[in-house]
């Protein structure tokens, strides 16, 4: 593989990587640091590429195993939100921040919310449009599974959705 | 499209039954301003996927990271050079040490085949160091007459010198 063909192909998945790094991580930087780390990995791969049915689900897959080592590492707990929101606010221009209103913030508790499991796969399908079989290679489960955790996550929103939206919380 | 196709899709969605076209029809139309007041409590959701997606990595990000590649892969070519410089150096040593041997070898053939003995039969081997012995014997004899006369000429001069005195 050439560094043309890298640039052209491979590269362009770097925002899907750093935002699926960034939806757990909360930190711009660090979620920046991760995405490279599994760029350089590809390149150091790059001459047994073809033996990866998959490339972009791949790269996933490390960015997910990369994330959740730094999480540990970082002693960070999920269900931590107060600390994470603010490493949020990085990553938005004062424009988007204003677009990030309250309703979008009530909406990223929600999914922040969720279980990990079901996390992962709302954010592999609603803003990543992987197929249940790519996310089920990605986070290593059976797509049935992928397809009943992805319904327990969408019912999960949508009663928590409702809730919110009765109560204006 | 179509309000009814859009409810109809949005229980499909809820049920994981869509495909990702339907789905994407979905948050195209509910991330929209222009949508039905049953569905606007819907719609931040949708707005939120939508807006997710325009999350993006540092513009010099790219960049960063073909730098990093770049290096890394000087840094590999440096160490093969290294790599290839030592293995020379070990031939060349390698080289060097095997001529000395040789030459060593060599050395000592010659130096063995000068202390070979000549004969295999101790007595005619006997013989022959006779014979050469006889051979010295005669010349020493021979020699030793010359000396005898030698011996006569210095009597001869002691006997000038002390009529001389």
């Amino acid at each position: 593989m050439h560094l043309k063909y890298f640039k052209n192909e491979i590269l362009p998945l770097k925002d899907k990587l750093f935002r699926y790094a960034f939806s757990y991580n909360k930190d711009k930087s660090e979620s920046e640091d991760i995405v490279q780390e599994v760029f350089i990995r590809l390149w150091q791969k790059r001459k047994n590429l073809d033996k990866i049915k998959n490339i972009e689900a791949w790269s996933m897959t490390i960015t997910r195993n990369l994330t959740f080592d730094k999480l540990k590492a970082n002693r960070l707990e999920f269900k931590d939100l107060h600390h994470i929101e603010d490493k949020a606010q990085d990553v938005f221009n004062p424009e988007q921040m204003v677009e990030q209103s309250e309703t979008l913030t009530g909406i990223r508790k929600i999914i922040d919310s969720l279980s990990e499991k079901q996390k992962q796969v709302i954010v592999l399908r609603d803003i990543e449009g992987h197929t249940y079989q790519e996310i089920g290679d990605i986070i290593g489960i059976d797509q049935n599974l992928v397809k009943v955790t992805l319904f327990r996550a969408r019912e999960n929103v949508r009663k928590k959705l409702f809730k919110t939206d009765q109560y204006g919380l | 499209m179509d309000y009814k196709k859009i409810k109809i899709l949005l229980e499909k969605y809820w049920n994981c039954e869509t495909t990702l076209e339907e789905e994407s029809i979905l948050q195209e139309y509910l991330s929209g301003s222009d949508i039905p007041e049953d569905l606007k409590e819907i719609s931040p959701l949708f707005q939120y996927f939508k807006s997710q997606r325009g999350v993006k990595v540092s513009e010099d990000f790219e960049e960063r990271v073909i730098n990093e590649i770049e290096s890394k892969e000087k840094k590999g070519t440096q160490k093969y050079l290294h790599i290839y410089y030592k293995v020379a150096a070990a031939v060349i040593l390698v080289l060097f040490f095997v001529t000395i041997h040789q030459r060593f070898i060599a050395v000592r053939e010659k130096a063995s085949v000068l202390v070979q003995d000549t004969f295999e039969d101790p007595e005619k081997a006997l013989e022959e160091t006779k014979k050469a012995l006889l051979l010295v014997s005669e010349k020493w004899n021979k020699g030793k007459d010359n000396f005898t006369k030698l011996s006569e000429f210095n009597k001869a001069e002691k006997i000038i010198r002390n009529e001389n005195l």
